[in-house]
């Protein structure tokens, strides 16, 4: 799934959303899109054919809507074309809007939703595509089905009838501890396919100075996904300033500002654009992989840091799943992954800059000594900070990785000095890994079972037939979740506990493998960092 | 094609939401049917040709959503700007708390900014909190010329995005200046002895 930071609070992502979207639109495209476009008149050369639910009111987003939309129409001989876009709130929260746009019918079928879900939201558009083909009822009903459907709590799932056949249409919650992985993840994996990894960690490293960026290409759900796929890199930070991932022409002149952005637009758009006009402004055009930049961002970074990320790149020959994120994550936790370091106690927990410097290492000190006060860090830092505060603190992939990035150094510096029996880190790393992979699995399942004895509660009340048999599916259902995840428990007792001493692993073998581990691993990360 | 001015300026306009920015610029703009895109991409700007001294200047004036997020206004955000507006509300206390820790975040960055403070809703005596001459005399110390207005009644609006885009000017034509002289300064010294030039912070 798309982004790890979605239902984290203070991030730009809506947390507490109570419906799976806001709204559903068709679009009908103008026949000649092309003159409409050049006149740049106004932006209702397309117009609404269908919107539901009916009674959506807000003119200022359906204009918005019409807007955005219309940008591939621009692009002829394609016979589909899928792509998102994201709206900004003045409260900086976004909304995700994804398209469909079909040629035969020249056509727009679009969701705007507060959910960053894109698979999700893919699928049910071509779902919804399919269910308008047959020209029967079934589309309305599915529609509808999904509108009403509960946003489903973390590890759960929601599943929707797909009327007129047998199918059902699964909805899962993007979980805390996988990360966007190839090919799974649309926006990632378009953004893999077109940039390589040197441009990859050029546009991050670009983005952690906070510069102005444009990713430009001819077809929008490239560039779009692009930008979206280069800010998911940047977990656990997020891009705090101006995010457009697709521009329309109308709004070119957008790309004049002076302030920090990150923004998506066609070549056709760029094209009207005077170079002089954009200023330092960095080019990545994703047609051709050129990247044009006046400033050298990588060498702005850790030194080591960057050395590893690209032997890393170039050794592995392992690309899909989660490798790309991975790498990059670990980049993150190297920087920032001891931020608790900083994190000192007086009435109130505060961050303090050079405690947290002191403990970092030297060669990182430049880079963090300017990277502390981007918008970006300060906003991480205080997101985390009001997490340990006032709860829940939330035990996501980057605390996990933070936890064992430490472990492992402390390790290799036990294993160099005393016992020296690691020789290489691929010895060490490799225990490590199968530990975490086995460790992510529990906590998701986890995860699942009490989402689910939830609803098995609430399921109690009722006691008609249809719930009877709800119960009996569910009942199956965690029943085999709890011998997995007793198996899970076994394999990891039997094969890593030995490892894990070695590795001076005791504490958090016993705070994970407790009954109620999700407390219990807050309680334990708070004791162990913040003491 | 001859451009239409001498000189592009893009300013920055910051502050809470809800002390008047939008207004402000909309008082400011030649555009009258000033649609926003505030609300929707969360960025909006708009535009306006003064003359001075003869010069006729372009002013983008850009406004961001959220700011109030950042409880501190960071360099990397102010970086590429020529100035910045930095408005509080006159009947508003926390907006010009705010303010204060913002002009002290800018002051601290080593970076020149040439800037301006605006206590704006100044036109109901009854509900002013914040009092001219606190706020004076805490310009006077930020070393920052202060305006009060009233974007709604239009009084001092039109002065005050003057006042800015006559300090970004004057300092633009200084360091041209100061440039000519360092090169000039430098030239001279290197002809005389091969001296190192200390590099100043």
């Amino acid at each position: 799934m798309s982004n790890n930071l979605a239902g984290i609070p203070g991030t730009r992502v809506h947390v507490d959303v109570t419906s799976l979207f806001d709204v559903y639109c068709e679009l009908n495209c103008p026949v000649n899109h092309t003159e409409n476009h050049t006149k740049q008149n106004n932006p209702n050369v397309i117009s609404i054919k269908e919107k539901f639910p009916t009674n959506f009111r807000d003119d200022k987003i359906l204009k918005m809507l019409q807007l955005f939309a219309s940008t591939p129409c621009e692009t002829d001989d394609v016979p589909m074309v899928m792509y998102s876009f994201v709206l900004t709130a003045e409260d900086t929260h976004w909304r995700f809007c994804f398209c469909r746009y079909d040629f035969d019918s020249n056509s727009i079928m679009l969701i705007l939703t507060r959910l960053p879900w894109h698979e999700t939201f893919f699928n049910m558009l071509t779902t919804l595509f399919e269910l308008k083909q047959r020209q029967s009822n079934d589309f309305h009903t599915f529609l509808t089905n999904c509108y009403k459907a509960a946003v489903p709590s973390r590890g759960d799932i929601t599943l929707v009838p797909v009327s007129g056949s047998r199918k059902m249409f699964s909805i899962e919650q993007p979980s805390f501890y996988k990360l966007p992985c190839i090919p799974d993840n649309h926006n990632l994996t378009v953004f893999y396919n077109l940039a390589t990894p040197k441009i990859m960690l050029s546009i991050i490293a670009s983005l952690l100075q906070e510069r102005r960026i444009i990713i430009t290409s001819h077809q929008p759900d490239r560039h779009s996904a692009c930008v979206q796929a280069a800010n998911a890199l940047l977990y656990p930070m997020e891009w705090q300033h101006t995010y457009i991932p697709i521009l329309p022409l109308q709004l070119r002149d957008y790309l004049m500002g002076p302030m920090p952005y990150l923004i998506g637009v066609p070549i056709s758009v760029l094209d009207t654009i005077c170079r002089g006009e954009l200023g330092d402004a960095i080019i990545f055009n994703c047609d051709v992989g050129t990247y044009e930049s006046c400033y050298n961002d990588v060498q702005l970074l850790p030194h080591s840091i960057v050395k590893d990320m690209q032997d890393q790149f170039r050794n592995s020959k392992q690309r899909n799943d989660e490798f790309i994120s991975y790498v990059f994550l670990l980049m993150m936790v190297r920087l920032v992954g001891n931020y608790r370091d900083g994190i000192k106690f007086e009435s109130d927990p505060f961050f303090c800059d050079n405690a947290f410097l002191s403990k970092s290492p030297e060669t990182n000190h430049k880079f963090l000594h300017k990277f502390l006060s981007t918008s970006m860090c300060v906003h991480f830092l205080r997101t985390r900070l009001s997490m340990i505060k006032h709860g829940p603190m939330i035990w996501d992939r980057f605390e996990m990785e933070s936890a064992l990035h430490t472990q492992r150094k402390k390790s290799r510096c036990c294993g160099g000095i005393k016992k020296k029996k690691f020789k290489e880190t691929d010895e060490i790393y490799e225990p490590l890994n199968s530990f975490q992979n086995q460790l992510f699995k529990s906590l998701e399942i986890t995860e699942t079972i009490k989402s689910q004895l939830q609803r098995l509660r609430k399921c109690q009340q009722y006691d008609d037939a249809k719930t009877h048999a709800d119960m009996k599916e569910l009942f199956g259902s965690l029943r085999y979740t709890l011998a997995y995840a007793t198996s899970a428990y076994n394999s990891l007792e039997a094969q890593n506990v030995e490892e894990m001493k070695n590795l001076g692993y005791t504490e958090i073998n016993t705070s994970t493998l407790n009954s109620e581990p999700i407390q219990e691993k807050r309680a334990s990360s708070r004791t162990r960092y913040n003491g | 094609m001859a451009r239409g001015f001498d000189h592009l300026f893009k300013l920055l306009i910051i502050g809470d939401s809800g002390v008047g920015k939008s207004s402000l610029l909309i008082r400011f703009s030649d555009d009258t049917f000033a649609g926003t895109y505030i609300t929707t991409i969360g960025v909006d700007f708009k535009i306006r040709t003064v003359v001075i001294d003869g010069l006729r200047i372009k002013l983008q004036i850009w406004d961001t959503a959220g700011q109030e997020r950042f409880r501190t206004i960071t360099s990397t955000y102010y970086r590429g700007t020529h100035g910045v507006i930095i408005v509080y509300d006159v009947t508003n206390g926390e907006s010009f708390a705010n303010v204060r820790r913002w002009l002290d975040e800018i002051q601290n960055n080593c970076d020149v900014v040439n800037k301006v403070l605006v206590g704006n809703k100044n036109d109901d005596p009854d509900r002013k909190v914040v009092i001219t001459e606190d706020a004076q005399r805490f310009a006077r110390q930020m070393d920052i010329e202060l305006f009060e207005t009233s974007a709604k009644d239009n009084i001092n609006v039109e002065e005050m995005f003057l006042a800015i885009t006559r300090q970004v000017l004057q300092h633009k034509l200084r360091n041209a200046q100061n440039e000519q002289q360092k090169d000039s300064i430098t030239l001279k010294k290197q002809q005389k002895n091969k001296r190192k030039s200390k590099c100043c912070s």
